[in-house]
């Protein structure tokens, strides 16, 4: 599977801080204030409530968040392109893809 | 020989046929157009679009390949977000449709033109955010008729949509060589003119001094 080279490269080493899953979107607070939000297809599995963000993986639909702690957590997309969305803690954007 | 001849005039005559039958307008099934959760606010923010994760190669030619496009013509269109970036399309397969680089007068050059102006009127509060997006969604033609007018728009513009310049045709026609693989690249390759190491030549120089296709074709 191949790296999201932008993204990894921003969320490298932020801690998570929260995390709400519903049956179509995830949502991922991180401690420095910036938030990740993922649109779902199927609903994820359990993510861990700590840990840091080592990188992110992303072929199709597939969108794996893989620890530094070395658990990763693969989820699906609702639509490839247009799901995910990062916004630091002035609520700018930081990405979209 | 007449043969021959007959068999050149049929490639011409296919080629000038395909141009012509390049989609104009995105189909409507295939991309009705997509945008991300973002606000006017957002996409006015200088180095906005540099957020957005750029288009994957295999979601390109997925794209080509929905609109029946052979990869060999790739060259002649550009992967295009409908509702453009800089008023926040996104990257969804339902944003994205092969647009024709050299069909005129609507091309390209001249719709890229369209989504400047219509960002600035945008972030200067001439038009509103949501109505810009519907606007080149639904027909970016009339788009451009309505925010810029049918004369064509301004010397700059004209020369953009008009295809490429003189120079730029003579570029066309070379191959890019590496002179430290020895390979070379044609027009449209990811990796034409952008090597460290290289130079512009014609096909036959290239050849002549040694160098080879890369990848065997030089795409």
């Amino acid at each position: 599977m191949g790296l999201n080279r932008k993204l990894s490269s921003i969320l490298h080493g932020r801690q998570i801080a929260q995390c709400e899953a519903a049956p179509d979107q995830l949502s991922l607070a991180f401690r420095d204030g910036s938030r990740l939000v993922v649109r779902l297809a199927a609903a994820a599995p359990p993510l861990p409530a700590t840990g840091a963000i080592q990188k992110v993986l992303e072929t199709g639909s597939r969108f794996v968040l893989v620890l530094e702690s070395g658990p990763q957590v693969e989820i699906a997309l609702a639509d490839p392109g247009s799901s995910v969305s990062l916004r630091d803690r002035h609520g700018k954007v930081e990405y979209l893809g | 020989m007449r043969h021959a001849l007959l068999a050149f005039l049929l490639l011409i005559a296919l080629g000038y046929s395909a141009l012509a039958q390049s989609p104009i307008l995105p189909d409507p099934k295939l991309t009705p157009g997509d945008t991300f959760p973002v606000s006017r606010e957002d996409v006015c923010v200088p180095g906005y679009s540099k957020t957005v994760r750029d288009v994957p190669i295999a979601l390109k030619r997925e794209v080509l390949r929905r609109y029946g496009v052979p990869l060999a013509d790739r060259r002649n269109y550009e992967i295009d977000h409908l509702i453009p970036l800089s008023l926040g399309g996104s990257n969804s397969i339902r944003n994205l449709w092969p647009q024709s680089r050299r069909t005129q007068p609507w091309n390209a050059g001249k719709k890229d033109f369209l989504e400047d102006r219509l960002h600035k009127l945008v972030c200067s509060g001439r038009v509103d955010f949501a109505e810009a997006q519907k606007a080149i969604a639904s027909n970016w033609i009339e788009a451009y008729r309505k925010y810029i007018g049918s004369d064509g728009g301004t010397q700059k513009e004209r020369g953009r949509a008009a295809g490429p310049s003189p120079a730029q045709q003579a570029q066309s026609s070379l191959v890019w060589v590496n002179t430290r693989s020895r390979a070379y690249w044609k027009p449209g390759s990811s990796l034409y003119g952008k090597t460290k190491k290289g130079q512009y030549m014609t096909e036959e120089e290239a050849k002549a001094k040694g160098f080879h296709p890369a990848h065997g074709t030089g795409n």
